[in-house]
């Protein structure tokens, strides 16, 4: 691996919320021509209920859930030339809007980073020990699995 | 409310973790190995 791009590589599970302009400028080498973040959101209802809720839970398991992302980030800067990758999750009692989870992605030429943060994107939604409980008023709900994320990881398996 | 057997029917769907990597449910395991079951990951 190239040491350089060790020491441009960021993975935090953290409870607090995250600056996307500050991330973004950590991401941003001299050799960097490119950026691409992925900003995921907690929406305001249940996909296949389509009921409203108010907060969602994020639970994890801690350890695993870290060495699982660093393999998908490794496996990201074998197949890609970036200059720099930052996964940030968060956990804990999330409001409707809130930010859940950040990957953004630098490379000197914008399709490796477009790319790249796809992949690293798809791997975690299917690897990462990450468990989701929605909220309402009354009920609470876990998240049910989706088989279109399992599907999604298929073109990169080709 | 339902039964416990109702959902361990769906076992292809529950992973495995031996010391927090994914496993197989024919993988060997040591006294000491820390194993994990669990649902499908909804994360992201």
């Amino acid at each position: 691996m190239d040491h350089d791009l060790a020491k441009n590589i960021k993975i935090k599970i953290q409870i607090e919320d995250f600056d996307v302009s500050t991330e973004t400028k950590i991401l941003q080498y001299k050799k960097t021509g490119a950026i691409v973040n992925f900003i995921g959101v907690v929406r305001d209802h249940d996909e296949r209920t389509s009921q409203l809720i108010n907060s969602m839970t994020l639970e994890h398991y801690p350890g695993m859930t870290e060495l699982e992302i660093e393999k998908i980030v490794l496996k990201s800067i074998q197949k890609w030339e970036l200059t720099g990758v930052t996964v940030i999750h968060r956990i804990g009692k999330l409001l409707v809007s809130d930010q859940i989870v950040f990957v953004g992605v630098s490379s000197m030429h914008r399709q490796n980073a477009f790319d790249a943060c796809n992949f690293i994107m798809d791997w975690l939604k299917t690897q990462a020990p990450f468990w989701k409980v929605e909220e309402n008023d009354n009920q609470k709900k876990w998240v049910e699995f989706r088989q279109s994320d399992e599907d999604a990881i298929k073109k990169w398996k080709k | 409310m339902t039964n416990i057997n109702e959902h361990l029917k769906k076992k292809d769907l529950i992973k495995i973790a031996i010391n927090k990597s994914y496993s197989s449910i024919d993988d060997k395991i040591n006294n000491t190995d820390e194993i994990a079951f669990f649902p499908p990951v909804t994360g992201g």
